[in-house]
């Protein structure tokens, strides 16, 4: 699920205080994005339609920012979620926004743990 | 010196992670980054200030990268663009280096990676910017209406480049046709003065009577015939610069009410009372030495000091070395097609004798020696029996006579190198070969007749004229045009003289 070279990389480049900050501001984005789709998701399932552009361009940055961070698994699945909502596939769309929140939310959780302090 | 020792970025990433990562990136290679999120922002950022390079994402949540890029593209074509692309688009980050961007990264990509194209980026703009110092500093064949990149003009083009922005007055001084009204343009529009207006004013056309009125203006009634108030070339030139050209024509009077306006920008209209203030930029020129002037009493000192801040001296043609064959050729160019004739160059002889011509009344004279060429000749090449006698019997005299010695020069800026023998265009035809090459002979032409006998004037003007005609190879045409007069003339002339001739042979 995470791409620990990648993130080792980024250490060794910015330091472990400097990615620590990086991670914080990933993590951060990564949740406000996941409330909006969720918002997304919900209006769906009660309209039964989608804003898809807006799930375009959620799902668009948090492809690129996870595949940045070594989250290549939620990249992944974000890229689905993305070229499903370009193409304006509203079944795809709905059942890969729920895959989308499952996979972002256990990538949160690790880097929570990676996050907190060493006891 | 490190080529990233220091540069500035404005980053423009919607994703505020990727953003942050970015700007470390950047930082590690010695960049001071500028962080936006949004398209607008940036062309916020961008009217503000201009960074070094522009690393700019395709995908934004307000605009297109691409919009950003055309803008960029046609407002500061200075700054380099570095697209970051996603894989599905690609395609759009071609396109963007099709419009002008200097490279593309696609996401996610590490740090060296971004090093690399940020290092290529930096590199290219040392390259432009060398080649831009290095152009800059090539002799410029043309320059605001100068035409010529002899070392002489490249100095004046300096200079004018120096003082466009000033406030300081130019004092232009050259031989009469050098060029100091396109100086005094050329300071004007290379300046920020450029959208104000430019007025010229000659202070030896204008009668002594009037020129106070000329600068200043003149209020209704202030003399006989101001039947209306009139504004002068002072209130004409506000927010521009006022151009004076022969200053040293300038009355005494007047001068002193010069110097006091130069000094405050305020003057009074002639009959008026009330004072009025203008901001105006003074050029000045003249053909004589200003110090010559005021050492004879002829021109304030004062007023000398106040204009003659920023000197700037106008080479005579014949010390401009090849720009007399540029010249000539950028004439040619365009007198034909202005009288729609073919010409395509000229002859070695006559390259020759131009290059070789003393061109007392300097680039004016060039230019209608030219134009006398194109509109009196047919061909593909001007042949040196195409130009005006004056230019080629100054050779031939030049070939055939014993060194004159040197004459005096009235003062410097007037010709000191003018043909030695008469510089007149008569004169010059009388030396001509029709009437042989020895000075004896000329003088003898001259005077009229052998042993200073005087002769009735109209055999002296019908030897004159025939002497052209036999020059022009019996083209009466031309030989009109060269002693300007109409051929109609010559010919009615020719029937007085067969007249006057058979009166003189049957009496």
């Amino acid at each position: 699920m995470i791409d620990e070279t990648i993130l080792n990389e980024l250490t060794s480049m910015l330091g472990e205080e400097s990615i620590q900050r990086m991670l914080i501001v990933y993590t951060t984005e990564v949740e406000e994005r996941l409330q909006v789709l969720t918002q997304v998701l919900q209006a769906a399932e009660s309209a039964n339609a989608v804003d898809f552009a807006e799930v375009e361009i959620q799902a668009h940055t948090l492809k690129s920012s996870s595949a940045s961070f070594g989250a290549i698994e939620f990249s992944s699945q974000a890229e689905i979620l993305e070229h499903a909502a370009k193409a304006h596939d509203f079944s795809t769309v709905i059942e890969q926004l729920r895959v989308v929140n499952d996979v972002g939310t256990k990538t949160l959780s690790f880097y929570s743990q990676r996050l907190a302090p060493q006891g | 010196m490190d080529i990233t020792s220091s540069f500035t970025t404005l980053l423009v990433e919607d994703s505020m992670s990727l953003g942050a990562l970015y700007t470390e990136y950047l930082r590690a290679d010695g960049g001071r980054v500028t962080h936006v999120n949004h398209g607008e922002d940036a062309l916020n950022e961008l009217k503000q200030w201009q960074p070094d390079l522009l690393v700019l994402d395709i995908q934004l949540p307000d605009m297109s990268g691409m919009d950003i890029l055309a803008v960029v593209q046609k407002e500061y074509p200075d700054v380099t663009v570095i697209m970051i692309t996603a894989h599905g688009t690609i395609d759009i980050a071609v396109d963007a280096m099709r419009s002008g961007a200097f490279d593309f990264l696609v996401k996610p990509f590490d740090a060296k990676r971004l090093s690399i194209t940020v290092r290529n980026a930096l590199k290219q703009r040392q390259l432009v910017n060398l080649v831009a110092k290095y152009e800059s500093s090539l002799p410029k064949p043309r320059f605001m209406g100068f035409v010529g990149e002899s070392l002489a003009m490249q100095t004046v083009y300096k200079t004018i480049d120096c003082v466009a922005n000033s406030k300081a007055s130019a004092f232009i001084v050259g031989e009469s046709g050098t060029g100091k009204e396109v100086c005094a343009n050329a300071i004007h529009h290379a300046g920020y003065r450029c959208d104000g207006p430019f007025v010229a004013l000659n202070c030896a056309s204008i009668p002594k009577d009037l020129i106070e009125s000329e600068i200043f203006g003149h209020t209704k009634g202030a003399f006989t015939g101001a039947v209306a108030n009139r504004d002068g070339a002072a209130t004409r030139a506000h927010n521009g610069t006022l151009f004076l050209d022969e200053i040293c024509e300038m009355d005494l009077e007047l001068q002193s009410k010069l110097l006091r306006f130069i000094q405050t920008g305020v003057f009074q209209r002639v009959g008026g009372t009330k004072e009025e203030k203008v901001d105006v930029r003074f050029v000045s020129a003249t053909n004589r030495i200003p110090w010559e002037e005021v050492k004879a009493g002829r021109f304030r000192e004062d007023l000398f000091y106040r204009l003659h801040v920023i000197p700037i001296e106008l080479p005579p043609l014949r010390v401009r070395g090849k720009d007399i064959l540029l010249l000539a050729a950028n004439l040619l160019k365009e007198y034909n097609k202005e009288e729609g004739k073919k010409f395509k160059g000229f002859s070695s002889d006559a390259k020759q004798c131009l290059k070789n011509y003393a061109w007392p009344g300097n680039v004016r004279q060039l230019q209608n020696v030219i134009r006398q060429v194109v509109v009196l000749n047919d061909g593909e090449l001007v042949e040196l029996d195409m130009l005006p006698l004056q230019l080629t019997a100054v050779e031939t005299k030049q070939a055939h006579s014993k060194p004159q010695p040197e004459l005096q020069p009235q003062n410097q800026y007037q010709s000191q190198s003018q043909p030695k023998e008469s510089s007149s265009f008569m004169g010059s035809i009388e030396q001509g070969s029709a009437y042989g090459s020895s000075q004896q002979k000329l003088d003898e032409n001259a005077v009229g007749g052998k042993d200073n006998e005087i002769e009735p004037l109209w055999l002296t003007e019908k030897r004159t004229i025939e002497g052209a005609i036999a020059r022009c190879d019996g083209n009466v045409p031309k030989a009109a045009a060269l002693l300007d007069i109409s051929a109609s003339t010559i010919y009615r002339k020719r029937q007085t003289w067969e007249e006057l001739e058979n009166s003189l042979t049957t009496s």
